[in-house]
């Protein structure tokens, strides 16, 4: 699968891990002003797996990508990709550790001088094709991700958005990665056409068994592509888990305000949606140290402002919270409604993950 | 928070006249002309020659020179006129005024009507904006000093109204001085307005195109408020850098134009000054300049601070 | 129903790329361009003529002829001749040579100064990009004249020399040029994904950013050969070059100058010539700008629209009008007595080469006091447009072709009538970039004092009061320490309540939202729809918001009007839109959406994409899109017809197809 050289076969095959970041500390400097990003980060991702990391501005999330990819250097902690280290300082290591990148911008991606066949033979530029196989692997790579061969002679500004970001995608295919990250991918785009590509994204993965870390900040496209989820907040991870769980009955007290306060289409149940999210937001004074969410927190006591509370493993759930138990992390063990009364919050009804939704049989979605 | 402004344009300047005089004097230095010899003409002794030299001082050193030359330029002393040994600040200071009135004149004339014109050219549009584009190109492909030749020639030769050469003290007649700066003001004008009014415009149109400029109607704001106050306000920044460079291109241009005029200002002697190898006086004109452009900028510094305070224009 | 699996083979079909673009290369480009021609073949002829002048010249530089001195334009001398009766067109030919040369050794010195110097101090950054800028400016800041004439005095009549140093006063600002451009291409996303594919740095200049510096430089280095030719015969002019007999244009123009009493007329060809040259210059180097970038770049439409305010038009009479939809018969549309805010038949376009092509046409929608209406549809629709011609403020190029507005019981004509629109004080309007819609240089303070002094005629002290009390009504909780902030240091949520302070300073009836929350995170966003929804509540502010957001148009919005290729398609009310829609596009939305769909499964995906305004087709706009379109839909215009609840849609089938799905 991926071009992985002259690390031991060792080394490779006792990580069962397509991406390892452990520890990772991610410093900021802006105006001689060094300010911490990403504090102690430790994430992976299994062969095949998609996994989705959603955090909203400033959660540091782009960061984690950024550093992934060695395009950021890293303060602390080790990122492994395959087995191997990846290193800021050369740039080469992520490409020979197999993996590659979507972004954001479908206009900021593509080299708008460049021909469609020159983008997409940049990744593979290493390997030192003939131009007749280089043509080969690109005509490839376009049917791919269903676009017209012809397209490799036009240049980007001939695209729609969603057109651009499938050529994206093909370069990114173009190494034959085992590991893709994608920051954001579908944000730039029109709902009809994030569909679209949303349904790219899993049959590459039926077809090649990629792997997925996507970075994203649009939890019902997030629920619908991954099958585990890291939640982050101001550089801290808070929340970890099975994507269903995570955001069917989010244990930590940001998780919910982030699944409520995103607005499902269907009035009614915005309304309760609404009634309940206003029992997630606080106000406490900010404080240096202890945890990060304390200040917005409406269940913060002292000890949340004192101490950062680490990560734990709860059932299936890993929380970062100083009152998971109290707050009805029986939830996270449940799978029916539960009516758990914790001790220090207001009743949080939970609907179970798939349960079916209206008559007229667009489809499920999940309900909260 | 004004005085930290102040200190650093300073700051800055200071170096920026130290590169200006060192610059000079290495050039000096490379200068196949004797001063001693010339000072001390063809019929000297040798021991004359030596004698001068070491008077001079150009038997030591060149760093040691440019200490002296620093030292004496802190005291006010700029040296002598390798040609005729008058003192070289005396005869800078006597014709300072002239270039003054002149760069100074046409550097604020050119600034109104340049920000006038182009502002209004950003409102309006139509005509008046081709007219600014023509114009601005026009500016700029035209020798200066030819256009100067050509009004002398209409407006002084043919029409007489101005007076072709010469300069009128202002202390002596403010209406003659007026008119005897008129046409090299209008030279040096012409040159740089249209560029003025073609930067303002393109600020203006950025920031007629600015969201806030929509927030500001859509709240309500007058029209003529809406450009004259809010939109050129923001544009101060790129139009004040626009009148800075203006100015330093006068200084440029008072060179050719108080030649064609006749006028005994910094740039004629400058001139003559080149043609006879009198590094001193070059030097001192250099030093001279310099200080203007430095005091120009700190006082458009300043001007933008008094429009946008704390803004922060990095 | 529609078709639940993904249709990778009709997608693929579908996604063909658009036929290729005729691509000449850039020879051909440029002899396409007149000016580029014309101002070429001059410059060619010149310099050619100049090099060539010994063999080319009617005369030789010193011949004289006393029997013609003085003289203007002859068939013997088609310039004249000057004073000693020198053939002046003779002269100029000779004397290009040496302007010509040294303003080119000028112009290599900037290049070879300029360009490495520009790319290092964009590429790399920091420390090395501030040395460098601190010592460009440094040179910038030097008057040019003065260096030149310092190094005349030590290598006397040496234009070669001074062009030199010419050269260097003159690189940074190419230097500038060129750092500017490099910074712009490496913050562009291509560049990290070059990264991650193991492009080392000068791979990397290589590849992509050399190809944005062609434009850029090219504009420059004519720039600065006319510079230098101008410097270059100034120094002539000053006779501190080649001394006579030796002609060059710079003492010939000194020489019109003496003569200037007697024969005005030899100024003209002397300086004349100096003149056009730099003028071809410009020219030349303006047009090979546009062919060096048109390779990928579309061509800038040359006519500059000045942004102005949208002044009055004239009626669709221009030729080649489409036709609009005579479906929807004016005045159809019911007139709600209740509304507060009611447009009716917007209709905005723009004009290219004399064609008027619509981007909305004949929208209609009202607002009730305590309503909210949504406007929704994807990028391209017009929903953006529609409320900014609503409230009269379009940008330049497109224009009010007609509409017209009820408000508050007044009527407006869109079209022409909108300075009297009460803006701030009845109908106010917030944005979706809230940092971007406050004025950089002013206060928070400044603009809401501003405001509401404009709209209650309140003093500057109670203005203040009044100003705090705005920002305490939209919950932010130090409004004495934000009244002193600058935009840029606020946060995008804190911002946009600035903005809804503003909006509400002057007590207006109705509220235009254009995507206020697309920008905020989504915590952000439930606070500021939040805010919205209690100032609606205490004061029966209706709101008009545009979205693409079903999930915001199921928060706040009671009434709902979906648009797509700048057209109505559908209105309900929020609970019929969800409950049962009709037009198929807004079924495909609403199926397409990952909050409905099973996780790990194909989302119902609408294939293609918004047609733009110049591919809209006679019928249906969403036939090429829909799975129920027949022969029927692509025949005429579809009509928007209401039924007696209110309800529109724009669909003839829709009665069919939704039957088929329950």
């Amino acid at each position: 699968m991926s071009p992985v050289e002259s690390a031991s076969a060792e080394e490779v095959t006792s990580s069962p891990l397509v991406l390892e970041m452990a520890g990772v500390s991610i410093d900021y400097e802006r105006r001689r002003l060094r300010t911490r990003a990403v504090h102690d980060v430790t994430l992976s991702v299994a062969h095949g797996e998609m996994v989705g990391l959603v955090g909203e501005s400033g959660s540091g999330k782009t960061s984690i990508a950024m550093s992934a990819l060695g395009l950021v250097p890293i303060a602390e902690g080790s990122i492994r990709v395959n087995g191997r280290s990846i290193d800021y300082r050369r740039r080469r290591s992520i490409l020979e550790a197999g993996a590659q990148a979507v972004f954001q911008s479908p206009y900021s991606s593509l080299d708008p001088a460049q021909p469609v066949k020159a983008i997409l033979s940049e990744p593979i530029f290493h390997e030192r094709l003939s131009r007749a196989a280089v043509v080969e692997r690109v005509r490839s790579a376009l049917e791919d991700v269903g676009l017209d061969p012809a397209a490799m002679e036009r240049y980007p500004r001939e695209f729609s958005g969603g057109q651009r970001q499938r050529i994206s995608i093909a370069r990114a295919m173009m190494a034959q990665p085992s590991l893709l990250i994608c920051d954001e991918p579908t944000s730039a785009l029109d709902l009809s056409v994030q569909a679209q590509v949303a349904n790219l994204l899993l049959d590459l993965q039926e077809r090649h068994r990629t792997s997925y870390l996507i970075i994203g900040h649009d939890l019902p496209l997030m629920n619908h592509l991954t099958s585990r989820l890291y939640v982050m907040y101001r550089g801290h991870i808070v929340e970890e888990g099975p994507t269903a769980l995570v955001y069917g009955s989010p244990a930590h007290p940001y998780t919910r305000a982030l699944v409520l306060a995103a607005p499902v289409p269907d009035p009614l149940k915005q309304r309760e949606r609404r009634a309940l999210a206003k029992a997630t937001v606080g106000r406490t004074p900010a404080a240096e140290g202890g945890c990060a969410f304390a200040p917005r927190c409406p269940f913060s006591t002292e000890l949340c402002i004192r101490e950062t509370p680490q990560l734990r493993r709860v059932g299936e759930v890993s929380v970062a919270c100083h009152h998971d138990e109290a707050l009805g992390t029986t939830a996270a063990t449940t799978t029916r409604t539960g009516t758990a009364q914790p001790a220090l919050s207001p009743t949080i009804t939970i609907a179970p993950a798939d349960q079916a939704g209206s008559e007229t049989g667009r489809g499920t979605h999940a309900s909260l | 928070m004004t005085g930290k402004i102040i200190l650093k344009r300073v700051a800055f300047g200071i170096p920026l006249l130290f590169v200006v005089s060192i610059i000079t004097f290495v050039l000096v230095a490379l200068s196949p002309g004797d001063a001693a010899r010339v000072l001390a003409g063809p019929d000297a002794t040798q021991a004359d020659y030596e004698s001068l030299r070491q008077q001079l001082g150009l038997n030591d050193p060149l760093p040691v020179q440019y200490w002296h030359w620093l030292v004496g330029a802190m005291h006010g002393n700029l040296g002598h006129s390798i040609v005729n040994g008058s003192d070289v600040a005396q005869s800078l200071n006597e014709r300072l005024g002239v270039t003054l009135s002149l760069v100074i004149l046409a550097t604020i004339i050119s600034g109104v009507i340049g920000i006038l014109v182009g502002s209004v050219s950003a409102h309006r549009g139509g005509m008046l904006g081709k007219i600014v584009d023509v114009g601005a190109i026009a500016g700029f492909a035209l020798p200066h000093f030819w256009i100067g030749l050509i009004l002398v020639t209409l407006l002084a030769v043919q029409l007489r109204l101005f007076p072709a050469l010469g300069y009128v003290n202002l202390s002596s007649s403010p209406e003659l001085w007026l008119r005897s700066v008129s046409l090299p003001v209008l030279t040096l004008v012409i040159g740089g307005v249209a560029g003025i009014a073609k930067q303002t415009r393109d600020a203006m149109l950025n920031g007629l195109g600015a969201e806030y400029t929509v927030a500001h109607r859509a709240d309500g704001v007058p029209e003529r408020s809406v450009v004259y106050r809010h939109v050129l306000r923001n544009s101060a920044s790129p139009i004040l850098a626009v009148v800075g460079l203006h100015f330093v291109g006068t200084l440029s241009g008072t060179v050719l134009v108080e030649q064609i005029f006749g006028l005994p200002g910094l740039g004629s002697l400058a001139v003559s000054a080149t043609n006879q190898h009198d590094i001193p006086v070059i030097q001192g004109i250099a030093l001279y300049f310099g200080i203007l452009v430095v005091l120009v900028n700190l006082v458009l510094d300043l001007v933008y601070r008094r429009l946008n305070p704390k803004v922060d224009v990095s | 129903m529609i078709q639940t699996e993904t249709v990778p083979p009709l997608s693929a079909r579908r996604a063909a790329a658009p036929p290729a673009l005729r691509r000449p290369g850039l020879l051909g480009r440029l002899l396409g361009k007149p000016t580029a021609l014309i101002s070429g073949i001059f410059l060619l002829a010149v310099a050619v003529a100049c090099v060539a002048a010994p063999w080319v010249a009617p005369y030789s530089s010193d011949a004289t002829d006393f029997s013609a001195t003085s003289a203007g334009p002859s068939a013997a001398h088609l310039l004249g001749t000057d004073n000693l009766g020198r053939d002046v067109l003779s002269r100029l030919l000779f004397g290009g040579v040496h302007t010509l040369s040294s303003s080119a050794l000028a112009v290599v010195v900037a290049l070879v100064l300029g360009l490495p110097v520009g790319m290092a101090a964009g590429y790399l950054g920091g420390a090395w990009d501030r040395v460098i800028g601190w010592i460009s400016d440094g040179i910038m800041a030097l008057p040019a004249t003065i260096f030149l004439l310092a190094v005349l005095a030590v290598f006397p009549h040496n234009l070669y020399a001074a062009m030199l140093a010419f050269g260097i006063l003159v690189a940074p600002g190419l230097a500038k040029v060129v750092r500017s451009v490099v910074l712009g291409v490496r913050q562009e996303q291509y560049i990290d994904v070059a990264k991650v594919s193991g492009i080392g740095d000068l791979g990397i200049m290589r590849r992509h950013i050399v190809s944005k510096l062609g434009g850029a430089v090219v504009v420059q280095l004519t720039l600065v050969m006319g510079v230098s030719i101008l410097v270059e015969s100034g120094l002539d002019f000053l006779g501190l070059g080649p001394q006579p007999p030796t002609p060059t244009w710079g003492t010939m123009v000194s020489d019109a100058s003496q003569a200037i009493h007697t024969q005005p007329w030899l100024l003209i060809p002397t300086g004349g010539t100096i003149a056009v040259v730099v003028l071809a210059l410009w020219f030349f180097g303006d047009s090979l700008r546009d062919a060096v970038m048109e390779r990928w770049m579309a061509p800038t439409h040359r006519r500059r629209a000045t942004a102005r305010l949208s002044r009055t038009t004239p009626q669709l009479t221009a030729p080649g009008r489409r036709r609009l939809h005579a479906g929807d018969a004016r005045g159809t549309v019911r007139r709600d007595a209740e509304a507060v805010f009611d447009v009716q038949e917007v209709t905005v376009a723009f004009e290219r080469d004399g064609v008027i092509q619509p981007v909305v046409e004949e929208v209609s929608f009202s607002v009730r006091p305590g309503e909210t209406v949504a406007l929704l549809g994807e990028s391209g629709c017009g929903k953006s447009v529609t409320a900014r011609a609503a409230f009269g403020l379009l940008p330049a190029g497109l224009d009010v072709q007609h509409g017209r507005l009820r408000y508050d019981g007044t009527d407006y004509d869109l079209q022409s009538d909108t300075s009297r629109l009460p803006r701030g004080s009845g109908i106010s309007v917030i944005f979706q970039e809230p940092v971007a819609a406050l004025d950089p240089t002013l206060t928070v303070g400044r603009i809401l004092v501003d405001s509401v002094r404009r709209h209650r005629g309140a003093g500057r002290a109670e203005a203040r009061e009044i100003a705090l009390g705005l920002l305490d009504d939209v919950g932010i909780h130090d409004p004495d320490q934000v009244l002193g902030r600058y935009a840029h240091e606020l946060s995008g949520g804190m911002a946009q309540r600035v903005c809804i302070a503003r909006a509400l300073a002057g007590q207006p009836k109705v509220l235009i939202a254009d995507e206020p929350t697309t920008a905020l995170d989504v915590t952000v966003q439930a606070g500021v729809l939040e805010l919205i929804r209690e100032r609606q509540a205490e004061t029966g502010l209706a709101v008009m918001l545009v979205t693409h957001d079903w999930g915001v148009v199921a928060d706040i919005a009671t009434q709902c009007v979906v648009m797509y290729a700048g057209q109505v398609v559908e209105s309900a009310t929020v609970e019929e839109l969800f409950t049962s829609p009709r037009h198929p596009y807004t079924r495909g939305l609403l199926a397409a959406n990952p909050a409905g769909g099973h996780p790990g499964e194909r989302l119902t995906a609408l294939p293609g994409r918004v047609p733009a305004p110049s591919e809209w087709p006679p019928g249906c706009r969403f036939q090429a899109r829909c799975p129920f379109a027949t022969e029927e839909c692509a025949a005429a215009a579809i009509p928007l017809e209401a039924d007696n609840g209110g309800r529109r849609v724009r669909c003839i089938r829709w009665k069919e197809t939704v039957d088929v799905a329950s």
